[in-house]
């Protein structure tokens, strides 16, 4: 019987393994392996123009990697687009989080137009998770919460299965419904960004106080400033800015982190 | 110190004089240009910049009777600028309705002709409806008021360069009303930066014949981008004094407090009316610096600036250090003045800079390290800038410098070096990083298609419901266990159509065996403890007469009573007649069973 029960749990372990697989660890496509190097060798020639159209096949061929945004933020930055290096630098983020070469050059493009980083709007308690979440993915935050939630009900399963009602146990689910509570809030925070956040990729824009360009401008937006899309309206979109100041700017003059 | 004290004054009066001689203007005004036929007027002679010239006699003037009343001088002292004047004051009675034009007066005094401007009169038949606070009530009033008090705002150019810092001046008018409780003007800044504004400046304008106190903020302003930018309006909120009226409300009455001059704290018989004023808006043109013999070190700086340098010492010893002053005076925008140029080349080991910004003047610290014997001088600086004022630019350049570099004392490797600046902090020599990009990555790393995300997946959504559904079961099978330990009737109805299933299935297989003794017995056996389970009644005590007694209470119908009442009397027959029963009977027995388990399970009795 014993032996029977644990090969069901090595059964479900191996089958949710290779469920996950293609989530948290990828394996390398050689032919898309060979086109990166291509780009890369354009890029050490100071071809920094072909090798923005090579990286950027290979994005339009459907595949993404932090790598290969970070490679495309660099060649834009050499060709002195600094607002569409910050955005490939964003995209990296995604899926280079703890990269600090990414941190890096995402910082020095954004000191070079002036732009200081800011806290994304929210209380305190969001910009606690925000910071606590930083350098992990979307996926594996999925799957924190996943666990943490299966964890939550296993826990509550044995203690009714051991009748018991101990400090210890109690303190683990308290600990498993935080975890559980942050990582759904901060989950959620970071799959809003990925379809909301985008990057002014002009010179300047002008947020107006309606989708006309007759309209009076509210503010500027500068090269590489980080903004939040509410609604699409034609041409025009509703953007919010850090400081929560919300305006219609032209879609033209800005890029959506996420890929589409 | 009597001597000097005398020495003073005779220079105060030497100074009044020269003062008084150069610059005496000639103002005529009246405090209204309104008034009735029976109404005397007020009419001012002003000399300002000298309080020397006396009385003269007015010309006779068409429409009005003049009184001379007398003079009042009057001197201050602002911002260390003397001023001071002598009004000569006379009564005009009106002798008749009419517009009237009164001077302009001429008055030669000690050889020089000084020449007032002229004012229009205007004399109405009896009451005037002019702006006399006390006759204005509702909207005339305010109307009447916005004359009185107002706001301007004035740049100092209406065309200029990005970041080209312009003078801008807010002026409070106020004739005579009396006036509290002033903020600071606010200004509408789009596209500009303005800095605060100073401490204001009072003084006395004449405006169109009326003579305007006037409270003057100074500050100044410079465009942040390009283009055609409105600035303005100013906004500016200060409370109007009126004296209490007991039947008139709004501000009539306004004149009863005239005399009391502005600014001036009033006591409990006034009441104060909050305003708040707005000025017009100015459009500045913002231009981009020019592009025309734009120098190549050019960093930005707009204004009018002088430019010094100093070195020290001349004679050093490889390795030691050398201090650059550079010194920038004049009148700009100091926040766009940049450290002046210099090309060291690799001759020298270069600190950054100390930098100190002052309102006039900004200055560069610079410590040079020397680091060979072969050097002669220090390169000249650069330092070039656009004038605002001719729209050139102008490079200014100082040095070369010459020094004197010996061998170092001993033969080692540059040490730290700590240095003095002028205000005694120690500086540190610090390693300059370099900043730039990091490199490409030379593999692809993982790689995934685009916009594959686990939360997405349907799979992985419906599994999250998995420890859930569990958890739900689990707590329900629980509780139904909980309840059949603890709840015993539950537990036997629930176990007794389960137990008449082998009940029944004994008593088949005695009847297929045709042992009737068994049969009979299994039959009531199973008969006594599924009612017994059934009715949560001890099973043994289950006879015939459950029929009447329980029963019969449920509403059952006869025919299931009969074929029961039948059971147990066919029963009773095989334990104590088994011969009267025949073998034939035991078929129908168990089908009667059956058809009475099968009644009370189906309608839940």
């Amino acid at each position: 019987m014993k032996i029977k029960r644990v090969r069901l749990l090595a059964g479900i372990l191996v089958a949710w393994f290779f469920f996950l697989s293609p989530y948290v660890s990828y394996s390398d496509n050689s032919a898309i392996a060979q086109q990166f190097e291509q780009a890369n060798l354009l890029y050490k020639e100071n071809k920094y123009a072909q090798a923005i159209a090579a990286y950027e096949t290979i994005l339009q061929q459907g595949f993404e990697s932090g790598n290969l945004c970070y490679n495309l933020g660099n060649s834009y930055f050499k060709q002195g687009a600094l607002g569409k290096a910050i955005l490939n630098y964003e995209r990296a983020k995604l899926f280079i989080p703890q990269d600090s070469d990414v941190q890096s050059n995402s910082e020095y493009a954004r000191s070079l137009l002036h732009i200081s980083i800011q806290d994304a709007p929210g209380c305190l308690f969001k910009k606690w998770v925000d910071r606590l979440s930083s350098g992990i993915t979307i996926n594996h935050l999925t799957l924190v919460v996943a666990l943490a939630q299966a964890a939550v009900f296993l826990l509550l399963i044995l203690k009714m299965l051991r009748n018991t009602d101990t400090k210890f146990s109690n303190a683990c689910i308290v600990i498993l419904v935080v975890i559980l509570a942050s990582g759904g809030v901060a989950l959620k925070r970071k799959i809003d960004y990925l379809h909301t956040g985008a990057i002014v990729v002009s010179k300047e824009i002008d947020s107006k106080f309606e989708p006309l360009e007759s309209s009076t401008t509210y503010f500027t937006l500068s090269e590489g400033s980080k903004i939040d899309v509410i609604e699409s309206s034609g041409a025009w979109c509703k953007i919010r800015r850090f400081d929560g100041k919300v305006g219609w700017v032209n879609l033209a003059g800005l890029e959506f982190i996420l890929l589409r | 110190m009597k001597i000097r004290i005398f020495f003073s004054f005779l220079l105060f009066c030497f100074l009044s004089t020269a003062l008084f001689a150069k610059d005496i203007n000639f103002e005529a005004s009246v405090e209204n240009t309104l008034v009735s036929l029976d109404e005397p007027l007020e009419l001012n002679l002003t000399f300002n910049g000298t309080q020397n010239i006396p009385a003269f006699d007015l010309p006779a003037l068409d429409g009005f009777q003049a009184r001379y009343v007398g003079p009042f001088t009057r001197m201050s002292i602002i911002n260390g600028q003397v001023s001071s004047s002598v009004t000569h004051g006379y009564t005009l009675l009106p002798l008749k309705a009419g517009k009237f034009r009164i001077g302009p007066w001429k008055f030669d005094y000690k050889g020089d002709t000084y020449t007032s401007n002229a004012l229009t009169i205007e004399v109405a038949q009896g009451q005037a409806q002019r702006s006399n606070p006390q006759e204005l009530q509702g909207q005339s009033a305010i109307g009447d008021i916005r004359d009185r008090i107002f706001l301007v705002i004035q740049p100092g150019k209406k065309s200029v360069y990005l970041n080209e810092i312009i003078p801008l001046t807010v002026k409070l008018y106020v004739n005579k009303l009396g006036v509290r409780d002033i903020q600071y003007p606010i200004v509408n800044h789009e596209g500009f930066s303005v800095a605060e504004f100073g401490q204001p400046k009072q003084h006395q304008e004449n405006l169109g014949g009326i003579t305007y106190e006037v409270l003057e903020f100074e500050t100044s302003f410079f465009g942040l981008k390009t283009g055609e930018l409105k600035l303005g309006p100013a906004q500016l909120n200060c409370n109007l004094i009126s004296k209490k009226q007991s039947q008139r409300g709004g501000f009539s009455n306004l004149d009863d407090f005239f005399n009391s001059g502005i600014f001036e704290d009033f006591l409990g018989a006034y009441q104060t009316q909050p305003v708040s004023l707005k000025s017009a808006d100015i459009t500045v043109a913002v231009l981009n610096l020019p592009e025309e013999n734009k120098p190549q070190n050019f960093s930005g700086a707009i204004g009018d600036f002088d430019f010094e340098v100093s070195v020290s010492p001349s004679e050093v010893a490889t390795g030691d250090p050398i201090t650059i002053k550079s010194l920038i005076k004049g009148d700009g925008n100091f926040n766009t003045v940049a450290m002046p140029e210099i090309d060291v080349g690799e001759h020298f080991k270069v600190y950054e800079p100390q930098i100190k910004q002052e309102k006039y003047s900004k200055s560069f610290e610079q410590v040079l390290l020397p680091l060979d014997d072969k050097i002669t001088e220090i390169p000249k600086l650069t330092f070039s800038f656009l004038n605002a004022n001719t729209g050139k630019y102008q490079v200014i350049t100082k040095g070369p410098f010459p020094i004197k570099v010996s061998k170092p004392k001993k033969e080692e490797e540059l040490k730290i070096v700590e240095l003095r600046s002028s205000g005694d902090i120690p500086i540190i020599k610090e390693e300059r990083l370099g900043r730039d990009i990091v490199y490409i990555k030379p593999h692809l790393g993982k790689i995934h298609k685009r916009g594959e995300y686990l939360y997405k997946n349907r799979l992985f959504q419906s599994l999250q419901i998995l420890p859930f559904a569990c958890f739900i079961i689990f707590s329900l099978m629980r509780a139904r266990k909980q309840k059949l330990k603890t709840d015993t009737k539950y537990a036997r109805a629930l176990s007794a159509p389960r137990k008449a299933r082998i009940g029944i299935k004994k008593a088949k297989d005695a009847l297929a065996k045709n042992y009737k003794k068994e049969f009979y017995d299994f039959i009531f056996q199973t008969l006594q403890e599924y009612l017994g389970d059934k009715f949560h009644l001890p099973s043994k005590s289950i006879t015939v007469s459950i029929t009447d007694d329980i029963l019969k209470t449920k509403h059952i119908p006869d025919d299931v009573l009969r074929k029961l009442k039948d059971i147990f009397h066919e029963c009773d027959m095989a334990r104590y007649a088994a011969s009267e029963l025949g073998n034939e009977a035991m078929q129908p027995s168990l089908r009667k069973l059956e058809e009475i388990i099968d009644y009370f399970q189906k309608y839940k009795v």
